[in-house]
């Protein structure tokens, strides 16, 4: 009988699919739903010592016909304060004492803003710390978001202040938005680190309104570059999960586009250990889960893995196959 | 009544919409068909002084259901030697003396792999050459997959060695895999680029054949990555075409994801001045042509607008900063209730993802106002699409 159930950086997941930081995470009360519909784990909401207000609307799908294959959102990290959070932890931690819970932590240019919400976090029992350098959305100028993730030394950085906070293990999730990513990739592994996520949304203008000029989403007849994830940037991922794979020992949390089982058969052969799942949940619920679940163990049993690790990597060259 | 031929370059295109260096113009008998067919232009299969030995082409094709939206590729250089390509030029301009058609060329890290290419090419009645610059095997070691469009330095080499072959315009078809486009455009423009072509296609894996384990459209354990493009592309290529368009003063012409004549339209409102298809060949055949023909055209006379000139950067102005956006204008979720389906995926995915703020009145969806934030997430959900966004004022006025 095979078993979605995984164990890697020291965290037991009942499955590997687990809920990636953002609108299905916002609050205490969704990640318990979440957890109650089967979901392997979550990475909550981004949290920052600066909580952000949303703009409004913040989403636009790209669609051919009536299929969507993009989704583009121009929103920024959790609005709830870092106690609120504590709290909301607490709440989840009393309903699920066992079910993996990820804290998406976010901080500026200093060791301050990253180690305090760490030390606050920190003892309501999360599992994880996921380091969000890479959101897109950002002003130009702000050294909070993908600024700070597309230069090794300022990444390396603060990866070593979180490293130095906490005894954790600590995942970063990278951005695409880059021309290399291993030379990022290696900052993170010599500063400690000791997962990838891979990965936030490619920056991208989701569309023009043709009749107003607006980009998509329009606030009040204005718009930015926002963040695109969904199904379009699961083919930019899938590389970087192989490359990550191929060039560091770390394990991969690979998150693009999986909406489907097949699709974390992807990222497993190519070298991840669990994906991150996000836009899927947004365009259907989390009941999905059952469907995930189910398809991966017939899957698993038809070509007789008893576990994910027999699958993983089996896609990538034979060379860079890790132990 | 518009008109939709332009000039760009010093070359009159009777359209904008010009076929990209793919396999759509492999030949001359392809290009002849489609420029019977009526389109703006072409731009020829990539040519190398040393052309590519295998003709088949490795390609995914990637789909949701039944619907393409992505295509990942590995090899992008011509068959045919620069010899038979003087030819193929002969053959059609024999039949369209006027219609504009653009050498890509590649090369590696010599002078003379680029400077012999285009002595050679330049012979022949074509009106630019546009360089490959998303192309990977720049460093000829075998180990690099450095693309020549991510390295300004030798960008500028190569731009300087083709203008110095020729007094033709000089086009850059430039990477999207990159931090930030803008120094490699600037290299390429001190070198004397005339315009640019944004984007080239993102590297990306197609996916993996679940039963073999192997990655597509490889295959075979040489490697994994390839070209992706199509509409997934779309998003990034827009950014891209915006971002130069914003900063630099060069012609652009947009490529990636171009299927209808509204994703043309987009690409010229984010400042490019012509578009560049492949993938909607492809897929659909030459004929769309005349689906992008009429419909730009009536587009732009309802918009008023004489030629596709005047729509070149329109949306520019709109894209801001995060901190020029109105945190506080707030809409709201509506639906015409009375074409409801009672299918409740609203209610799901704001009970899941969003505010809890619509709840089943029977069959019928209600939305409650004084939790909804106005996030947009519903509007995308509905199978009979009758949800919208509307601002809040207007609700409570």
């Amino acid at each position: 009988m095979s078993t979605l159930e995984t164990t890697f950086l020291g965290i037991n997941f009942p499955n590997p699919f687990i809920l990636a930081a953002g609108p299905p995470t916002a609050n205490g009360s969704m990640v318990i739903e979440a957890f109650k519909s089967g979901w392997g784990g979550a990475v909550l909401k981004t949290i920052g010592m600066v909580p952000t207000k949303h703009p409004s609307p913040r989403v636009h799908a790209m669609r051919s016909g009536k299929v969507k294959w993009g989704f583009l959102d121009i929103e920024l990290i959790s609005d709830m304060t870092v106690d609120q959070w504590a709290a909301e932890i607490d709440m989840i931690r009393d309903a699920f004492p066992d079910r993996p819970i990820i804290a998406s932590i976010m901080g500026e240019d200093n060791p301050q803003s990253w180690q305090e919400v760490v030390r606050r976090i920190e003892p309501h029992g999360v599992n994880a710390f996921e380091m969000n350098a890479s959101c897109p959305n950002f002003a130009a100028g702000e050294e909070r978001g993908s600024k700070l993730g597309q230069d090794p030394e300022s990444l390396g950085k603060a990866v070593s202040w979180v490293r130095e906070a906490t005894i954790l293990p600590v995942i970063v999730k990278l951005t695409p938005n880059v021309t290399d990513i291993t030379p990022l990739a290696q900052a993170c592994v010599d500063a400690g680190a000791d997962a990838f996520c891979a990965g936030n949304s490619l920056s991208g203008i989701g569309g023009i309104d043709l009749e107003t000029f607006s980009p998509l989403p329009s606030v009040d007849g204005i718009g930015i570059v926002g963040g695109y994830g969904g199904p379009g940037l699961r083919p930019v991922m899938l590389r970087i999960t192989a490359e990550l794979a191929q060039s560091t020992p770390l394990h991969i949390f690979g998150c693009g586009g999986v909406s489907k089982w097949q699709d974390a058969v992807e990222y497993l052969a190519l070298g991840a250990s669990a994906v991150q799942i996000c836009t899927a949940v947004m365009w259907e619920g989390v009941q999905i889960i059952q469907k995930l679940t189910s398809g991966l163990t017939k899957y698993l049993e038809k070509h007789k893995y008893d576990s994910l690790t027999q699958l993983q990597g089996r896609a990538l060259p034979e060379s860079a196959l890790k132990g | 009544m518009a008109s939709l031929g332009i000039k760009l370059l010093g070359v009159e295109f009777p359209n904008p919409f010009i076929l990209a260096s793919s396999p759509a113009t492999s030949d001359s008998k392809q290009i002849m068909s489609a420029f019977n067919s009526g389109w703006g232009g072409a731009v020829l299969k990539t040519i190398s002084l040393v052309p590519a030995n295998q003709t088949t082409l490795k390609n995914h094709i990637i789909r949701s259901g039944r619907v393409r939206w992505g295509s990942v590729g590995v090899d992008a250089v011509s068959d045919k030697s620069a010899n038979l390509w003087g030819e193929e030029i002969d053959r059609i301009r024999n039949v369209f003396p006027n219609r504009p058609i653009i050498a890509n060329i590649i090369g590696d890290n010599t002078p003379s792999s680029w400077v012999e290419l285009v002595s050679h090419l330049k012979e022949f009645p074509i009106n630019a050459f546009e360089i490959n610059a998303g192309y990977s095997n720049f460093e000829d070691d075998g180990a690099s997959e450095t693309e020549l469009g991510q390295d300004p330095q030798a960008l500028e080499k190569v731009v300087n060695w083709v203008k110095g072959a020729t007094d033709l315009p000089v086009i850059v078809k430039l990477s999207p895999n990159v931090t930030d486009i803008i120094p490699i455009a600037r290299a390429a423009i001190e070198a004397g680029a005339d315009a640019f072509t944004a984007t080239s296609g993102l590297s990306g894996v197609g996916g993996v054949d679940i039963t073999s384990l192997k990655p597509l459209p490889w295959g075979d354990g040489d490697g994994f990555a390839g070209e992706y493009t199509g509409p997934g592309l779309k998003p990034v290529a827009l950014r891209w075409t915006a971002y130069i368009a914003k900063s630099l003063p060069t012609p652009i012409m947009g490529s990636g994801g171009v299927l209808t004549w509204q994703d043309a339209a987009e690409y010229f409102a984010v400042g490019a001045s012509a578009v560049q298809l492949s993938n909607a060949v492809i897929w659909q055949g030459i004929q769309i042509i005349d689906d992008l023909k009429v419909g730009f055209e009536n587009y732009l006379e309802r918009m008023n607008l004489n030629s596709p000139v005047e729509l070149v950067g329109r949306a520019l102005p709109n894209i801001v900063g995060f901190d020029e956006l109105d945190i506080d204008f707030k809409y709201v979720a509506t639906l015409d209730e009375s074409e409801c389906i009672g299918c409740e995926l609203c209610v799901r995915v704001c009970n899941d993802a969003g505010f809890q703020a619509i709840l089943m009145d029977g069959d019928i969806a209600k939305i409650d106002y004084s939790k909804c934030d106005g996030c947009g997430l519903c509007i995308y959900v509905c199978p009979p699409d009758i949800m919208e966004m509307v601002p809040r004022d207007q609700i409570e006025a």
